[in-house]
């Protein structure tokens, strides 16, 4: 082995470690594009162009798409002046809260609009560091479109005692899911449409034991739903409790809605309804996709999204293309042995937020760009693309002109959840479902009123508690619906419950409960002079 | 490890020639050693996390110290007793089933004539390894399915009620040890097959002129040939005895076998997604390595006590 040869291998093996390491390629969240356009100035007015980089989290994350030219040369026009949007792509669900605060750990690669969700503790440090813009005096100038889009409610949970470090990205519907259940299966039974909880069940009942789609197998089940509790909806709402919330008593105290004593009834109707094989057993697993069930048709009834009766959506059209003759009905919210009835009410205050964060140079300029995108004809454009070339409304309904994957090859939704609209510039929506949610609003009233929705992330108890709490309510509840446990085992869980720091939670959550009533009159007084006139 | 022509010769002036002598294996080693101190050893130091108020904006230095508070809170959580033995039960009952799977296998595979065959399936024996829990469970689970799952439809078939496996506690630890053993034998038996074939084939025909049949030759001279091997990978798999397999049990239980199921890594799972306590993880990690440490060093002493040769 002579000298060159010890170098050669030397050098060959130093050369595959830098290979491997280097990685600072495609750090941009795998996709910074700028666009295409240079800098012309003809076209746009004299002042300087727009530089602005923007995370994006949701929708294909298509890369140089349509979507980004047609975004920019709307807001270019808006503005008055060049346009340049630099789409940052967030990786998946599992590595987004990493990437984001590897970005806003140095100024130099902080992104204009800073898109974030459950990053609550995050979010406080970024206020507390200074790098998060106040919104309020930009919104004023510039931020009308948003400012009468959300409601005050909405607002009230991104204020700040005075400021406003972000806006919601995407709020829900206050009632986006209903009952639903197979229209032609209660025809073809020749039974009349519950309102009760009580006849819900005997339709349920028959749903199962009475061959509804007329096949000759017993091959149906009542009722179906995903892995988590807001599925049982009509047997526990109907019952006035929420199993997964703090609600206000008759005396004006907070309780978490598990140990309410009329859970136990609850409980014993659905552990009753799963002998009988009413309930769908997938139900209590994790592996159900109650999406699919839906599609499939061999299940009754549903507690489900509003959306998915819509005739555009995927799963509508599966459903359809299986059972030609079938037909979901949504349904008013069962009536309970007391009379009361409620939807599951979306607490308004957004799943996800965006920030302008110090990188910006010109906040101003970037509140009117959100103010632009959140503006109805935007929000149509960037969802849906244009009229005439890839859809069309006939006398005012949807009729997509292009499938799927040409939506993604455009980029459609790359810019979801910035500001998203759900009224009427959300044009998939028949007029029938947009009716269905209007009415979803006024059903959720009743459980929005007793439900207490915590604006604080600070709740000490709560982070030290409740990932045992939950975890005792799962096993305790889902124990007794499938009849592994006797319905006894709900009273040992409340004593358990209490024992294991429920006490202490409940007691934090009546005072920010307190606390936060006042914060909110505070508020209000607030609004009514910083931005109610400017709306 | 290098075996070298001569002697081991015992001097440093020695040990220097030897590297010489050898220096292009280990150049061949380097990148592989280096890649291992760069990603395990360098992190270490992020274990003192465990004994901080981790504070992901404060960073590694300036958070707090609070001591063993967060062991303490780890022992105090209402379940502990029951997660950690279901964690030991779970490993211990994988290794007592699962570790003389792929030798039985490697010894089957070892008499197989016929090398198409032989390579044919060896290769579908290692295929599971390849592929992730993700899809395993999901494959699981189809078969499993309460309403329309394989063995469900059997059992409907043959007029008999169909059963929910996944949600029977008593079924639980049984499913996960019966699919980790499923997926990992095949690959196991890599090891010990390159072992068995090392062995002197001399050894093989002196047993037969005695009179052995088969299953004896196995048992008195390829076993105790590959003594040293199996031990060695005792040691290995005692180590990772709280390692009871956090993606195949999260991707499996549901809250009706948590009793059975929980193990210490679901547990810190479902605590870092509700508070993003990263200081209490960490000590739950700490707190592993340090019994695995214990058992890995005390069963060494025992292998080398009764003769043999132990991993160091």
């Amino acid at each position: 082995m002579t000298n060159r040869k010890t170098k050669l291998l030397a050098l060959t093996a130093i050369a595959a470690m830098l290979a491997a390491c280097s990685n600072s390629g495609g750090n941009g969240g795998g996709g910074g594009s700028e666009s295409s356009g240079t800098n012309d100035g003809g076209g746009a007015a004299a002042s300087k162009p727009l530089h602005v980089s923007i995370t994006l989290m949701g929708g294909p994350k298509t890369p140089d798409a349509w979507v980004e030219t047609a975004l920019e040369e709307d807001l270019s026009a808006s503005l008055n002046r060049k346009v340049d949007l630099e789409n940052l792509f967030l990786p998946g669900w599992s590595d987004y809260k990493t990437k984001l605060n590897l970005m806003m750990g140095d100024r130099k690669s902080m992104p204009d609009i800073l898109w974030h969700s459950d990053m609550e503790k995050e979010y406080n440090s970024w206020i507390q560091a200074g790098v998060l813009v106040d919104l309020v005096p930009h919104l004023q100038k510039h931020g009308r479109n948003i400012l009468d889009y959300y409601t005050e409610d909405t607002l009230f949970y991104s204020w700040d005692d005075g400021k406003m470090f972000r806006l919601p990205g995407d709020v829900a519907e206050l009632g986006s899911m209903t009952t639903m259940l197979r229209q032609d299966w209660l025809d073809n039974l020749g039974l009349q449409t519950p309102t009760t909880l009580d006849q819900f069940v005997e339709v349920l009942r028959a749903f199962t034991n009475d061959d509804p789609d007329r096949n000759g197998k017993k091959d149906t089940f009542g009722f179906v739903g995903d892995h988590d509790w807001r599925a049982f909806a009509p047997f526990f709402y109907s019952h006035g409790v929420d199993v997964d919330q703090f609600l206000v008593q008759e005396d004006g105290t907070v309780k978490y809605g598990a140990t309410m004593p009329q859970v136990k009834q609850a409980l014993k109707l659905l552990q009753d309804l799963y002998a009988e094989g009413v309930i769908d057993p997938r139900m209590v697993t994790p592996n159900v996709s109650a999406g699919d069930l839906f599609a499939e048709g061999k299940v009754g009834s549903l507690y489900y999204w509003v959306s998915f009766l819509n005739a555009g959506h995927p799963k509508q059209m599966s459903f359809k293309e299986i059972n030609p003759a079938g037909q979901y009905a949504a349904l008013e919210p069962m009536l309970g042995p007391d009379g009361f009835s409620a939807d599951v009410p979306s607490d308004g205050k957004g799943w996800s937020f965006v920030s302008v964060t110090g990188a910006a140079e010109e906040p101003d300029a970037v509140v009117q760009v959100l103010n632009r995108i959140a503006s109805k004809e935007t929000n149509t454009l960037i969802k849906f693309g244009k009229e005439g070339e890839h859809y069309k409304l006939d006398n005012g309904t949807f009729v997509n002109l292009i499938n799927e994957d040409e939506g993604k090859q455009l980029g459609l939704d790359n810019y979801t959840w910035i500001i998203t609209r759900k009224d009427e510039a959300n044009i998939k929506n028949t007029p029938e479902v947009i009716q269905l949610f209007e009415r979803r609003i006024e059903t959720s009233q009743p459980m929005r009123d007793k439900i207490v929705f915590f604006k604080s992330s600070n709740r000490k108890e709560w982070s030290e508690y409740s990932a045992d709490l939950i975890k005792l309510r799962d096993e305790t509840f889902y124990g007794i619906i499938a009849g592994n446990l006797d319905i006894g085992a709900f009273d040992s869980f409340v004593e358990r419950f209490y024992k294991q720091g429920g006490k202490q939670v409940e007691e934090e959550a009546n005072l920010l409960y307190a606390s936060q009533r006042e914060e909110r009159e505070k508020f209000g007084a607030w609004y009514r002079d910083n931005i109610a006139p400017y709306k | 490890m290098f075996r070298s022509a001569g002697s081991a010769i015992p001097t440093s002036a020695g040990r220097w020639k030897r590297i010489r002598r050898d220096k292009y294996l280990y150049l061949l080693l380097f990148p592989g050693l280096f890649i291992i101190f760069l990603f395990k050893y360098v992190p270490m130091y992020g274990i003192v996390i465990a004994f901080k108020e981790y504070n992901i904006l404060l960073g590694v230095l300036d958070s707090p110290w609070v001591g063993f508070q967060q062991f303490e809170r780890l022992f105090r959580t209402p379940d502990f007793m029951k997660i950690f033995r279901n964690t030991f039960l779970i490993s211990l009952y994988k290794l007592i089933f699962g570790f003389p799977a792929p030798i039985i296998l490697a010894l089957l595979l070892n008499e197989l004539k016929n090398g198409f065959f032989k390579r044919f399936t060896q290769s579908v024996l290692y295929l599971p390894h390849f592929l992730s829990w993700v899809i395993f469970t999901g494959i699981i689970v189809a078969f499993l399915n309460p309403v329309d799952g394989l063995v469900n439809y059997i059992l409907t078939a043959s007029g008999m009620k169909p059963i929910n496996f996944m949600i029977i506690p008593d079924y639980f630890r049984t499913l996960l040890v019966g699919t980790h053993i499923y997926k990992e034998m095949g690959w196991g038996t890599i090891i010990y097959l390159a072992a068995m074939s090392g062995v002197n084939p001399d050894l093989y025909e002196a047993a037969r002129v005695d009179g052995a049949n088969k299953f004896k030759q196995m048992w008195h001279v390829t076993l105790p040939s590959i003594r040293s091997v199996i031990l060695i990978l005792m040691i290995l798999d005692l180590g990772n005895i709280l390692e009871a397999g956090f993606m195949q049990v999260f991707l499996l239980y549901n809250p009706l076998v948590y009793d059975v199921g929980d193990i210490i890594d679901t547990y810190v799972y479902r605590v870092g997604i509700q508070s993003a306590n990263y200081s209490l993880a960490t000590a739950a990690g700490v707190f592993k390595s340090v019994i695995a440490l214990a058992l890995i060093y005390t069963a060494n002493k025992i292998v080398r006590k009764s003769g043999n040769n132990g991993l160091w």
